[in-house]
């Protein structure tokens, strides 16, 4: 029915044989060329609009002899042109940035809150990104999100996503379009996404478009800079941990432009020669994680356009021990290797090419490859006047998952009240939930090679979808959209239909309400031991037995604009999970994985709340301050009893505030305070005493011999830690050393009060020799400063 | 062995990471209520005994008082129809016996009091007896100097009802005509019973992969046949209550210590009502094989 509905719609608007001509083109910043995403276009005579895609293009179909468009961008001066309706046009536009920020005056038409179908999203700037201060100085898209309503961060200091009460896995991150598997550095501590190299971020938590696909909770659309087309740039940075760099500029000017950005933590390097002198040259050992962000685009002509992207990120630990010693006339040499590492590799090519002015197409091939790795080896070496005598070792446990994939998406403007997207994609997954090579030998002989553990299992998965975002009248807008997927794996084939609706009902000029419903399918599962995001985490595919995960979510809400410079909004949620897979009580990823759909339960989740959050995006002080009030619940057959218990980041209350104030052009500074009721955690209420063992019992005769203590746990995630806050404050110096170069200080406190915020709890006793509730608190007061430079 | 390599590796990384980030500790209310000490139960019941019950109290977990035994309790057994069929009388150290054994295929609720203590009573039955119909020892390996021994164990699974069991392994020296028992480490690669391939004491599997037919299970443990005069092999057929217990409660000793820093604590199967603990039924069948 809805299907029918769509192409209804589409066919009717194909057919309009009233005289119109179609106005097209590219959006872009005027100095660098870089699209704007979300430039609103609008007619002054028909009163129609349209905004740009995430390529920076728009369409839009009028009637009538002539039209005045004015686009449109926060922080970028409106533009007026007049067109003459006799053909079809195409006009691509160069905006200027405002730097007079409080004189913009938004008009009526802009992209405001209550104009979108849209619900549940929000927009990042990445100048908030940069201005906000952050863990040890180290810029983060993903901490920033985290202080957006309905957002969850895990744990102390991590930059894990939970979307409404969903898990980490259920998260649609998109790089340039490419789904990035483990978006996290250092366990977690810092996501895989240089600052630098990002253009656009944008956070949909629910009423997801039936373009998106794939995951329960949420997408994380991230577009990467694609280059200045005009001149050379770089800009960089020297902090704490890391150093950075990023180099942009034309190739071939206005046609072919590169972006390069690269990131490395040298901790490891600073500490080598103090480790050398600490182990007498014997060894040494760190820790380390670097990105490399590569991108070119390549103008042919308006019509088309190639864009080549590349991301590369790993993180390793590392030790190596030497040794050598002469004893009784033998020489012994040892040498062993260990390493941890894993890391993301993505690719894309993409390809518009704009069919008709009406028809915009995309056409993508992807790679993304996830690798979790753990090797050590060991050799040894004993020389002595009989000869040479040597024997070796090796391990490895590799566990990953790789995707390649394919896709077409169509944009299709045949009218200013209907705005249509349609596309179909496959994707050919390889999952390797977990390998173990043994290697040993003895003088230069192989004595020993097994491999065991799970094998690779491969699955197809295909999608296609239809889209309309349309009006009807001028209060109503809606979008409907119909998302088919499909997933194929051991014999067993899972389809899934996934009708999407959103809507919005504009009250007066500056509010509506607006609703949504969304049917989500995720052909994925993560086995984590703890939900916390670490490397060891395998992504696994739905099994005969496993099935995939399900969603569905509705929501309700009220968007309004408040005197031109306030967005104000509150939305209510509910939502249901199926299919949520945890791991026994007892198996962990040690182990055997091949047989890890007999080592986890199948159970479902209940999600609910309400988001209140108050946004002003203009004007010297800018910000937001969120507020989340959240239940998020898990049943399980065969977990705690069977009876439905708190998911570990259900949080009763959640408030993100992050504000900027811009004093002058050299100095800004930035405050973020957050506050969370305290994570929900497993923890024993009593003791008793249990044998161990139903067979001791009958040895033993039932003597005391055997008994082992026992903590009783009434619940999973039944107690609740202390309730989390923090303040972090920092400032930005800037100062424009030449005309060409400009340089920041940072300096950033985080924890400014010196919260000790609970991290993980447990039973010690104290000197007196009583039990005691314990807590571990990681970050105190941490001080941060960075040096930061653009040309 | 191989996977407990890993695990060390993997702490190593956490031990440096938690040097990398200053932590920082401190004491804490615990905001639970205090609860008052209830009656712990330990009872496995099988039909080649009699009824032995231990009674023990439980305490709040920031109590750290002795978990001391209840030598005044009241234990009485009932049969399935309600009618009391025995009062057990205070042995030692907590223990309580009867004079009469359970059979196979009955049901009996306990019912406990004693001065002090909320009552607590549980029900549960002795499965039927599931015999072990073959063993073969079909050879050793040896993994580098590692020598064990397959022992490939039969038996016929009744058809139409979940059966649950356990697997062990007993060793025995006679030594000057005495018998020294020794409980040993075992290891299944068999995957229907969704263990990990590592070693340990007992193998719990149920038949939900084999109702009704005659399975065979491969189980691997230490050769020792210069050392031992004769291994048993005890097949118990468990009730579900007893299995639940018996498998979470490995699940809760082998979580215990810095192996498993991640994984979700374990909550131990309990049966009591008002109290802790387990009154379970079990019904083993033994094999002997000789060297």
């Amino acid at each position: 029915m809805l299907l029918r509905i769509l192409l209804l719609n589409t066919l009717f608007l194909t057919n309009l044989s009233i005289a119109q001509h179609t106005i097209s083109g590219y959006v872009s910043e005027i100095n660098s060329g870089e699209p704007l995403i979300g430039a609103t276009i609008f007619d002054e005579a028909s009163l129609k609009g349209t905004t740009t895609n995430v390529y920076g293009f728009y369409s839009i179909t009028l009637t009538g002899d002539s039209a005045t468009l004015r686009f449109s961008y926060v922080g970028y001066s409106n533009q007026r042109f007049s067109v003459d309706l006799s053909k079809n046009i195409s006009l691509n536009i160069e905006m200027i940035a405002d730097n007079e920020l409080e004189e913009v005056v938004v008009t009526g038409e802009s992209n405001k809150i209550q104009e979108n179908s849209q619900m549940s999203t929000n927009d990042i700037s990445m100048e908030k990104v940069k201005s906000l201060p952050v863990l040890l100085g180290e810029k983060d898209v993903l901490k920033t999100i985290q202080l957006l309503p309905g957002v969850q961060s895990g744990s102390e200091g991590a930059s894990g996503i939970y979307v409404r009460g969903g898990g980490p896995d259920q998260n649609l991150i998109l790089l340039d379009g490419v789904p990035v598997y483990n978006a996290s550095h250092l366990f977690g501590f810092f996501s895989v996404f240089n600052a630098d190299a990002i253009n656009s971020v944008q956070l949909i938590k629910g009423g997801f478009p039936a373009h998106y696909g794939g995951r329960l909770s949420s997408v994380i659309d991230i577009r990467m800079k694609e280059g200045n087309m005009k001149e050379f740039h770089g800009e960089g940075s020297v902090g704490l941990i890391s150093a950075k760099m990023m180099f942009e500029g034309p190739i071939i000017k206005d046609k072919t432009s590169f972006a390069i950005s690269a990131r490395r933590t040298y901790i490891d390097l600073l500490s080598r020669p103090f480790i050398n002198q600490a182990s007498d040259n014997t060894g040494f050992g760190g820790y380390y994680f670097y990105d490399v962000n590569l991108k070119v685009n390549h103008k042919f002509s308006d019509k088309s356009r190639l864009y080549a992207s590349a991301y590369l990120g790993n993180d390793k630990f590392y030790a190596r021990l030497k040794d050598r010693f002469v004893s009784n006339g033998v020489t012994e040499e040892f040498e062993s290797d260990n390493s941890i590492n894993w890391g993301n590799t993505i690719a894309a090519l993409r390809w518009n090419y704009l069919i008709t002015p009406k028809l915009f197409s995309n056409t993508t091939i992807t790679y993304s490859k996830y690798n979790f790795n753990v090797g050590f080896s060991q050799e040894n070496t004993s020389t002595s006047s009989t000869g040479v005598e040597s024997d070796f070792f090796s391990f490895d446990y590799l566990s990953g998952i790789r995707d390649y994939s394919a896709k077409i998406d169509f944009d299709y403007n045949p009218h200013p009240d209907h705005f249509v997207k349609f596309g179909t994609g496959y994707t050919f997954h390889t999952f390797t939930p977990g390998v173990n090579t043994f290697r040993a030998g003895f003088n230069g002989g192989n004595e020993l090679d097994t491999t065991f553990g799970s094998s690779t299992t491969l699955a197809h998965e295909f999608w296609t979808y239809i889209e309309d975002d349309f009006k009807i009248g001028s209060r109503t807008k809606i979008n409907l959209g119909m998302h088919i997927s499909g997933f194929s794996v051991d014999n067993v084939f899972y389809p899934s239909f996934q009708p999407r609706f959103s809507g919005r009902f504009l009250l007066n000029e500056n509010s509506s309400i607006k609703t949504s419903y969304a049917h989500m399918a995720q052909f994925l599962h993560l086995l984590t031991n703890a939900g916390i995001g670490l490397p060891t985490d395998l992504w696994v595919p739905p099994t005969a037995n496993i099935k995939p995960q399900y969603s569905h979510q509705v929501a309700l809400g009220y968007a309004q604009t408040i005197g031109n410079k306030f967005e104000f909004s509150v939305e209510g949620y509910y939502k249901t999970l199926e299919n949520l897979i945890e791991y026994k009580d007892g198996a962990s990823f040690f182990g055997n994985n091949e047989v890890w759909d007999q080592k986890v339960e199948v159970g479902n989740g209940l999600a609910y709340g309400a988001e209140f959050l108050i946004e002003k995006k203009i004007g010297k002080t800018s910000g937001w301050i969120g507020y989340t009030l959240s239940w998020s619940n898990r049943t399980f057959e065969n977990l705690n009893f069977g009876e439905t218990f708190p998911y570990r980041y259900d949080r009763r209350h959640d408030i993100g505030a992050a504000l900027t104030h811009k004093f002058n052009e050299r100095v800004d500074i930035g405050i973020v305070w957050v506050y969370g009721t305290g994570n929900a955690v497993t923890l024993g209420t009593e003791r008793y005493l249990s044998y161990s063992g139903a067979q001791d019992m009958v040895m033993f005769g039932n003597s005391n011999f055997g008994f082992q203590e026992i903590e009783h746990i009434a619940s999973r995630n039944g107690y609740r830690m202390p309730s989390y806050h923090r303040l972090d404050i920092g400032v930005n110096l800037h100062k424009q050393v030449s005309q060409k170069f400009e340089r920041t200080w940072s300096f950033g406190v985080y924890n400014i009060y010196n919260r000790q915020n609970p991290f993980f709890l447990y039973f010690s006793r104290d000197d007196s020799g009583n039990n005691r509730l314990t807590q571990i608190s990681l970050f105190p007061l941490i001080p941060s400063f960075s040096y930061s430079f653009k040309f | 062995m191989k996977n407990k390599k890993i695990k060390y590796q993997y702490l190593i990384v956490l031990i440096s990471l938690s040097h990398f980030f200053t932590s920082c500790e401190k004491y804490l209310e615990f905001d639970e209520e205090i609860k008052e000490p209830k009656i712990v139960v330990n009872s496995i019941i099988h039909p080649d005994s009699v009824f032995k019950v231990h009674l023990s109290r439980s305490l709040s977990v920031i109590d750290n008082g002795d978990l001391t035994s209840i030598e005044n309790g009241t234990v009485e057994i009932y049969n399935e129809n309600g009618a009391l069929i025995e009062t057990l009388t205070h042995n030692q150290y907590g223990e309580y016996r009867g004079n009469l054994n359970p059979s196979e295929g009955q049901t009996y609720q306990l019912k406990v009091s004693a001065i002090g203590y909320e009552s607590v009573s549980a029900i549960d039955y002795i499965p039927s007896l599931v015999n072990i119909s073959n063993v073969d020892t079909t050879g050793v390996e040896n993994i580098d100097g590692f020598k064990e021994l397959k022992l490939e164990v039969s038996f016929q699974d009744p058809q139409n009802i979940q059966n649950y069991y356990q697997i062990e392994i007993i060793r025995t020296q006679i030594v000057n005509g005495d018998l020294f028992e020794n409980p040993t480490f075992i290891r299944s690669d068999d995957l229907s019973t969704g263990n990990d391939p590592e070693y340990y004491k007992y193998i719990y599997f149920d038949d939900i992969l084999f109702d009704g037919n005659l399975k065979t299970i491969t189980i691997f443990t230490e050769d020792t046949r210069e050392f031992d005069n004769f291994i048993e092999i005890r097949l118990s057929s468990l009730s579900e209550s007893a299995y639940k217990y018996s498998k979470s409660y490995q699940a809760y000793s082998n979580n215990i210590g810095l192996g498993n820093v991640f994984a979700q604590p374990i909550q131990v199967h309990n049966n009591i009502e008002n109290g802790f603990g387990i009154f379970g039924g079990v019904n083993i069948s033994r094999k002997k094989v000789t060297f």
